[in-house]
């Protein structure tokens, strides 16, 4: 697809998933977020990663289409498109994983996978294909080891719970995947496998974006993090150049933006 | 792999209901029927059968709905504003009967877009709300009347109630006509999977693209035409449009519910074992009758009957929490 572009100068140059400009949110004189530059490149996880209130959640609300930016404009492919709602995001591929997850716990797996979108032929639920998508799934996701792919939802571990609703996004023909906080409701052992899953979903076809507040997980498995500040944004880094005092510091505002690089 | 050895948890649990319904039923005849033989008769099997088909025709649609995260106490009434509508505009104002049936029809089409509108889109408490609508309705169906029920109705009229086919009265096949229908939608079909899960997770479901508040109206709308087709099928059958004539209907239409699985809560429920549960409640009033009990300890019988289905529902679902949370 256009993954890859050639730029004059022959070096390849990605084309962004997803790309804002100048994205901003104000409510009434609360001024959220500011002029917001935000890039989520194929094959590559970007955390972002910041203070309570320093515009995370509204930066993945207008991306998930939960909200709609102030100013700024959204391309995706390096086209230009309106994400005014939900649907909208979703139907161009962009899945998002809330942090409460958005699961039914008295049904079982295939039917949350499925959820909204069920298989159906003349009207009837083709639910022997949805079982078999979901235990297909799941297989190629590896490490969650659910043994019973038709167990509730209210029956497995929190981190099975996550697994459902990653892969709920990514049966969606979710390209761009929004984690809000993938680890922060994990125990230590789900945590290293949910990230192992998140380091397993880094191909080609996957941009995805971790919001977290534990920077040793972000510097596990991001490739470029970006750093917001009150609603502006502070930096953003390569994740082998950088350290973790150099992201605390602009996470409190210690360094001013520098080394800005997209 | 271990799919074999641990089956699906909710299928597991609707199953052994559904197992254990059939078992008791099965027991209730076997020892009302050893200790009076009448009991057990095709005869009196056929008049238990048509008193439970008025209700299992309501049931079908209420499961759905308590499925939903929603119930409607306003069938009482809705079924006896229906008709008296339908047995006062043949009697009193010359209507044919298929229009009068048709209005019977629309009374229950208006009162669950009210009850469905007021509770999905004002947000009203479906309690409240429905309360108030069995008030006004079957209010309205004694106030219409004015002291005296209508009775007069052409032939073909009493034909909805009393035909019969394959030695059936056609409203036992009314019922295992719409329980057999409903059943397979809210088992096999998209909008019984919606249903579930609006049940199970309104904000989960709604955010996943599925209409809630649609489904919801949709069902309290089924439940109040099942209200109302009922009300002027019973009309028929008996002859006469009275206004309490399916008096408590509401509540062991609920009740038999939850016996067969459904919860309040939303997310689980049966309509094969709602109509189990339906059919025990049913059996229990004509043993009484057998057994020369009282029959106004029936209804304190079946109470009893409901609490103790409440009360074992929680304690294997506590049983089931503490040994299934990461067992899978």
């Amino acid at each position: 697809m256009q993954s890859s572009v050639k730029s004059e100068h022959g070096e390849t140059a990605r084309t962004p998933v997803i790309e804002v400009r100048g994205a901003a949110k104000s409510y009434g004189s609360i001024r959220a977020l500011d002029g917001i530059d935000f890039a989520m490149n194929p094959g590559e996880v970007h955390a972002l990663v910041g203070d309570n209130g320093a515009g995370k959640s509204t930066l993945l609300k207008i991306l998930s289409g939960a909200i709609k930016p102030t100013a700024g404009t959204i391309y995706m492919d390096g086209r230009r498109v309106n994400l005014d709602n939900p649907q909208d995001s979703l139907d161009l591929g962009v899945a998002t994983v809330y942090q409460d997850l958005a699961l039914v716990p008295v049904l079982p797996i295939p039917e949350n996978i499925f959820l909204g979108r069920e298989p159906t032929r003349y009207g009837f639920v083709q639910r022997r294909r949805m079982v078999r998508a979901a235990r297909d799934l799941f297989e190629s996701l590896g490490q969650m080891n659910i043994r019973n792919i038709e167990a509730s939802v209210a029956d497995l571990s929190g981190g099975q719970r996550q697994a459902v609703a990653l892969a709920r996004a990514i049966h969606g023909g979710g390209r761009a995947l929004l984690l809000d906080e993938p680890t922060a409701a994990l125990g230590v052992r789900e945590s290293e496998a949910m990230l192992e899953l998140i380091e397993s979903l880094k191909t080609p076809q996957h941009a995805i974006v971790i919001v977290s507040h534990n920077l040793a997980h972000v510097f596990r498995v991001s490739d470029r993090i970006t750093v917001l500040r009150r609603g502006v944004k502070a930096g953003t880094a390569i994740r082998e150049g950088t350290t973790t005092e150099e992201i605390v510091s602009l996470m409190t505002g210690a360094t001013s933006a520098s080394g800005e690089e997209r | 792999m271990a799919r074999l050895v641990v089956t699906a948890r909710l299928e597991s649990v609707l199953k052994s209901r559904v197992t254990a319904l059939i078992a008791l039923n099965g027991a209730f005849v076997l020892g009302v029927g050893l200790t009076v033989p009448a009991f057990a008769t095709a005869t009196n099997f056929e008049i238990i059968l048509e008193n439970l088909s008025f209700k299992a025709i309501i049931l079908a649609g209420m499961v759905m709905l308590l499925a939903a995260g929603r119930f409607d106490l306003s069938v009482d009434g809705v079924a006896a504003l229906s008709g008296i509508t339908a047995g006062l505009l043949m009697e009193r104002s010359g209507v044919g009967p298929l229009l009068a049936v048709l209005a019977g029809l629309a009374v229950g089409l208006g009162i669950g877009l009210i009850n469905g509108i007021a509770v999905e889109k004002i947000g009203l408490n479906p309690l409240m709300t429905t309360l108030a609508t069995w008030w006004a309705a079957s209010g309205a169906a004694l106030g219409l009347t004015g002291g005296s029920y209508p009775y007069d109705f052409p032939d073909s009229f009493h034909a909805v109630g009393r035909l019969q086919f394959a030695d059936l009265l056609f409203p036992i096949w009314y019922a295992f006509f719409f329980v057999v229908l409903l059943a397979i939608i809210l088992k096999f079909q998209k909008f019984g999977f919606h249903t579930y899960a609006t049940g199970g997770g309104r904000e989960a479901a709604r955010r996943q693209g599925v209409k809630v508040g649609g489904v919801g109206i949709g069902l309290f709308v089924l439940v109040a035409l099942l209200s109302a087709f009922v009300g002027v099928v019973f009309a028929a059958r008996i002859g006469t449009a009275a206004p309490n004539a399916v008096d408590g209907f509401a509540l062991q239409i609920i009740a038999a519910g939850v016996i067969g699985g459904a919860s309040l809560g939303g997310g689980r429920g049966s309509i094969v074992g709602g109509l189990l549960g339906l059919l025990f409640l049913q059996m229990m009033s004509s043993a009484a009758f057998f057994l020369g009990i009282d029959p106004l300890w029936i209804q304190s019988i079946s109470g009893v009957v409901l609490l103790v289905a409440i009360a074992a529902d929680a304690f294997l679902r506590r049983e089931r929490d503490e040994a299934g949370a990461g067992a899978i």
